[in-house]
């Protein structure tokens, strides 16, 4: 294995020569490595080019201030699936993923309920607010954990087609019908319900305590443009908690160092299977003749030549943006542009000086090392919502708040905090004007003043940070229009209609040209199973063993 | 107490209505206990009807029944005026418009068409009993099998489509389709009129094509306004049961479900008279009848909890406008019998009502469904949203604020209304509930949505009409396929009820 650190600016040719692989993958995001990880270790000539000068795509660790490093865009990891890891040998390759123990939210009044990932913890804090919360969450944890089985090895399937008559859409379908059929008549029916139910629904049959269903509540509206009030919010909660750290089902951790160190251990298992990665030019277009694709042509002008081609990008800059019009159908184009991302939230970094004190809370309580947020209740999310549909930010906004560097002393100097702040919600257009940089700021200032109540010193203790809205996520990391889960996760862009029904499962119109990204099944979130499915489908195409290490 | 009758109908709404018409018909010797003075339920009160505006009953329970088939056929398919504040008012009929430019229309008209086939596919289901989940007979199974059948008939790119669409929004839809504005509006509103949605939440396409999914002779989803007005259809129906020999009381509120050794021995009503029957159904709502009538003593935990689950929260409010003369549009023309006027300017108007009522407060301008009724001079209006529980509560202040947001409203539609107003009428979910026996105020006995359909209305364990208690069933809209006039439910209900009885 090669040694390198950061894959910043790979020195290349700018001289105009043909080079010819196996396979090229657009985008070293979380997901275009996975798929280029399990192409060479099938032994295709695989290549990544990727736009930026470092590998990572939303999974990146970036120092923007001395001595701090940001995980800039998604900041936990519990979804990225085990068999992944182990397939791909990651932690190998330098990944450790360390478990946070709790969270809690705090309300107006300074009361504040804490999340505990020990269960008899957990249930005196729930006692201490209500004993019947705590039956209900005995009952409610029952049936989330069993939505989780259900669904969890459909992850790493693909999405049958039910307007197909293929005999592999059939068994598909009749697979997943048989595991629905096994859950008995009243898991049934709680499947159908969590499906389509609204989280604050799906809550309000289980807990009374206006804090404990809004910390839960967080987890069903992350990254969507939804309410907690909105039919199909229980799903999204699912996609929180289908993940696992070292086996601790829908427990979250922070990967060590930030979560780059999970693209930079999967480049690292890349190059050790033969793989070849370009870093600092994105992708012009795709060379396509007679519908088949031959290849790529980059910014710089390099063409490469190859009859396989996956782009990790989302579905609309792979066709719109960078395929020509006429090479695709028109109900194709049609759905394309029908997709749905509207992002829905930003994002504060920021560098302390101090490990801030929580009014609200006892000093150096465990819970403080997990997520944090300041509710009263589930409405407040709601009407947080309510703001974004009509194109501001929140007044409000759900703050999802966490302090990695009590856990992961990597990412600042000694003595000093890294602060993640993923917030929701923020529109990607505004109804009054652009986003410009003083409405950034003024953005981040509704969010800080909001800590500020519950966290007094946390203003005086900022050294830096970093401010991203919608526009700023799709700038910088290509995620459209800020969507951090690269396109709606309701019904309509879920399973075998993600991203586009009848295209489905990988493949485009045009032969040969793949789709890894979270714009396919099953979502986004840094899971890696949309790059592993496809790696499945290209090499299934290609003729090859598809066993590739993954049980399904 | 001796076994006078075959069956006692809880209720002379339309489905109780139709469910003792079919039973008597079948030779059962059938009771209906109605609370109030009239029949009809909702539709059946000439001083101040819940539902003004009759939707279709189904074709094949006319045939069934022997009703009268001018009934629904021939009277007149309801026309649809939306209000647009910024030009000409779009009139909509079916697949036809007026007032929208060529293209805009030509794109509705496929629209509608495509809609149509998938609702007609769905609507499959509406009078097969759902499938019991996990246990489904094979009669049980060739209903979802033909239904399934129908949606691969629409085509590959159909299906895909319905498969896209059917958990979707409407604001997506109609959005992406035919963009916002008035004509959005008045489809938004049929999708959400009557339920605790605004055009944003997931699940309103399905209550869309569930309204289309309802026919008459005149096609999919048209609203019919029988010739007689509601009156006649009630009168048709309640005729019926009683040229088939059944027995019809009013103003006899039932106080009690009787049981007697786990199965239902009859009814004690609130004078103290008790009637005996081996067969109660209830046109009341399914919280109604199970919590109160029957009472959670006879039902486990876990079947309690789920029905104390079971969303219900009523949004619409019925106003009455006493007028002297037929409202006039802005353009000068006069509203008809037979026209519904929606003051819904486009999407965005009825989500922005629908955010207020989501935290429990009235919004400050409500989205509106308003028909004239000539004969007695009035404006009949369904104000949404306005929550059943409402901050504070329904007080009598609050009901005027209410009324005259609404006039406000009308006012901009039909100018000059507010002065020759004489009387006005507020009818909360509140006083539906307390009316008519619909817990939480619901038009259709419980929102219309993926959890609480089929196999999962009212709700898990209680699908299939029949209760936990032998001999008792559930007729009403709380029922499968659910709410609006189209008398499915009862026609199920009686159906299960006589199948049951021959085994």
């Amino acid at each position: 294995m090669t040694e390198r650190s950061v894959y910043s600016s790979l020195p290349f040719s700018n001289a105009r020569r043909i080079m010819r692989y196996d396979a090229i993958i657009v985008g070293a995001g979380h997901n275009g490595l996975t798929a280029a990880c399990f192409m060479a270790r099938a032994g295709l000539k695989t290549l990544i080019v990727e736009k930026e000068n470092h590998v990572g795509g939303a999974a990146v660790s970036l120092s923007l201030t001395p001595g701090w490093t940001y995980s800039n865009c998604s900041y936990v990891c519990s979804l990225l699936r085990p068999e992944i890891i182990r397939a791909l040998e990651l932690p190998k390759h330098g990944l450790q993923v360390i478990p946070y123990e709790g969270g809690g939210v705090f309300n107006s009044k300074g009361e504040y309920f804490a999340y505990m990932s020990d269960h008899d913890a957990l249930r005196r804090e729930l006692i201490r607010h209500s004993p019947r919360d705590a039956d209900g969450y005995e009952r409610y944890s029952r049936a989330v954990m069993r939505q989780c089985k259900f669904i969890k090895p459909l992850l790493l399937r693909t999405a049958p087609d039910p307007a197909s008559l293929k005999p592999r859409d059939i068994s598909e379908l009749l697979y997943i019908l048989k595991r629905f059929h096994n859950l008995g008549a009243r898991e049934m029916a709680e499947t159908v319900r969590f499906w389509t139910m609204s989280i604050a629904e799906y809550l309000d049959q289980y807990f009374e305590t206006p804090m404990v269903k809004a910390y839960i509540a967080g987890s069903g509206i992350i990254g969507t443009g939804l309410g907690p009030y909105s039919p199909g919010t229980a799903y999204v909660l699912l996609h929180h908690y289908m993940g696992e750290v070292d086996g601790a089902i829908g427990a979250w951790g922070f990967a060590r160092g930030g979560m780059g160190s999970i693209t930079q251990a999967m480049a690292r298992s890349f190059e050790a299977s033969g793989g070849e990665i370009r870093t600092g030019s994105g992708l012009d277009h795709f060379t396509v003749r007679d519908g088949k694709v031959r290849g790529v042509v980059l910014e710089n002008g390099d063409e490469l030549e190859a009859e396989t081609v996956v782009s990790g990008m989302d579905v609309r800059r792979t066709f719109i943006d960078h395929t020509t019009e006429k090479e695709l159908p028109q109900d194709f184009v049609k759905g394309v542009k029908r997709y749905r991302f509207r992002g829905s939230s930003g994002k504060l970094n920021v560098a302390l000086d101090d490990m801030p004190t929580f009014t609200g809370a006892p000093k150096d309580a465990a819970f403080l090392r997990g997520d944090l947020h300041f509710l009263d209740d589930m409405a407040e999310i709601e009407r947080a919502y309510d703001d974004w549909k009509d194109g501001k930010w929140s007044a409000s906004p759900y703050v999802d708040f966490l302090i990695p560097t009590q856990i992961d002393p990597t990412m600042a100097p000694p003595g000093k905090h890294y602060a993640t702040i993923f917030v929701q919600y923020a529109p990607y257009e505004l109804a009054n004007g652009e986003w410009n940089d003083a409405n950034r700021e003024a953005f981040a200032e509704t969010v800080i003043s909001k800590i500020e109540r519950h966290s007094p010193d946390f203003r005086k203790l900022i050294v830096h940070k970093e401010i991203r809205t919608p526009k700023d996520i799709e700038d910088q990391v290509g995620l459209t229009e800020g969507n951090i889960f690269r396109g709606e996760l309701t019904f309509d862009q879920l399973l075998f209609n993600r991203p586009v029904p009848g295209y489905a499962q990988y493949r485009s119109p045009i032969k040969g040209l793949y789709m890894c990204g979270s714009s396919t099944h099953p979502g986004g979130g840094v899971m890696g199973a949309p790059g592993a499915n496809a790696a499945r489908e290209v090499l299934s195409d290609l003729g090859h063993k598809i066993d590739m290490g993954l049980s399904a | 107490m001796s076994a006078r009758y075959d069956a006692i109908i809880i209720g002379a709404g339309h489905n109780g209505l139709v469910a003792a018409a079919m039973l008597a018909r079948k030779g059962r010797k059938v009771l209906v206990l109605e609370a109030r003075d009239h029949l009809g339920g909702m539709l059946g009160d000439a001083d101040f009807r819940v539902a003004p505006l009759p939707y279709a009953l189904r074709p094949e329970i006319i045939r069934s029944l022997g009703l009268p088939a001018q009934l629904m056929g021939t009277s007149k398919p309801v026309e649809t005026i939306s209000f647009n504040p910024d030009g000409p008012s779009v009139t909509v009929l079916g697949a036809r418009t007026i007032g929208l430019a060529p293209e805009v229309a030509q794109t509705y008209a496929t629209l509608r068409a495509r809609l149509g086939r998938q609702a007609k596919a769905l609507g499959v289901m509406m009078l097969e009993p759902p499938p019991g989940l996990g246990k489904a007979s094979l009669g049980e199974m060739t209903g979802l099998a033909r239904m399934a059948l129908k949606m691969r008939l629409l085509g590959k790119t159909e299906m895909r489509d319905l498969l896209r669409i059917i958990l979707s929004n409407v604001w997506d839809l109609l959005n992406d389709e035919i963009g916002d504005g008035p004509l959005a509006g008045a489809l938004a509103m049929d999708a959400t009129l009557g339920g605790a949605m605004g055009p944003r939440s997931p699940g309103t396409v399905l209550t869309l094509l569930y309204r289309m999914a309802s026919h008459s002779a005149h096609g999919h989803g048209l609203r019919v306004m029988p010739e007689g007005g509601p009156d006649a259809l009630v009168k048709a129906l309640s005729d019926c049961v009683t040229a088939a020999g059944g027995e019809i009381r009013t103003g006899t509120p039932v106080e009690k479900i009787l049981v007697d050794q786990d199965k239902t021995a009859g009814v004690r009503l609130q004078s103290g008279e008790e009637i005996a029957a081996p067969l109660v159904l209830s046109n009341v709502s399914p919280k109604t009848t199970l919590m109160t009538l029957l009472g959670v003593e006879h039902l486990d935990g876990e079947f309690v909890r789920r029905c104390r689950n079971m969303a219900s929260k009523g949004m619409v409010s019925r106003l009455d406008f006493d007028i002297a003369q037929a409202p006039t549009l802005g353009s000068g023309s006069t509203l008809q019998n037979g026209q519904r006027l929606m003051i819904a300017p486009g999407m965005h108007a009825i989500e922005t009502a629908f955010n207020a009522a989501k935290y429990g407060d009235l919004p400050e301008r409500p989205v509106l469904e308003a028909s004239y009724d000539a004969a007695a001079n009035r404006l009949c209006v369904s104000a949404q949203f306005t929550p059943h529980d409402l901050t504070g509560g329904w007080t009598d202040d609050v009901k005027a604020r209410l009324s005259a947001s609404v006039l406000a409203v009308l006012e901009d539609a039909l100018p000059g209304l507010s002065s020759a107003v004489t009387a006005s009428r507020v009818m909360s979910p509140v006083d539906i509930e307390t009316g008519y026996g619909a817990a939480g105020g619901h038009w259709h006995h419980g929102e219309l949505r993926v959890d609480q359909l089929l196999m999962l209305r009212p709700f898990d364990g209680a699908a299939q009409y029949r209760m936990p208690v032998a001999g008792l069933y559930l007729c009403g809209a709380g029922a499968h396929p659910g709410g609006d006039i189209s008398g499915a439910p009862g026609f199920n209900a009686a159906r299960a009820a006589l199948r049951d009885g021959r085994n």
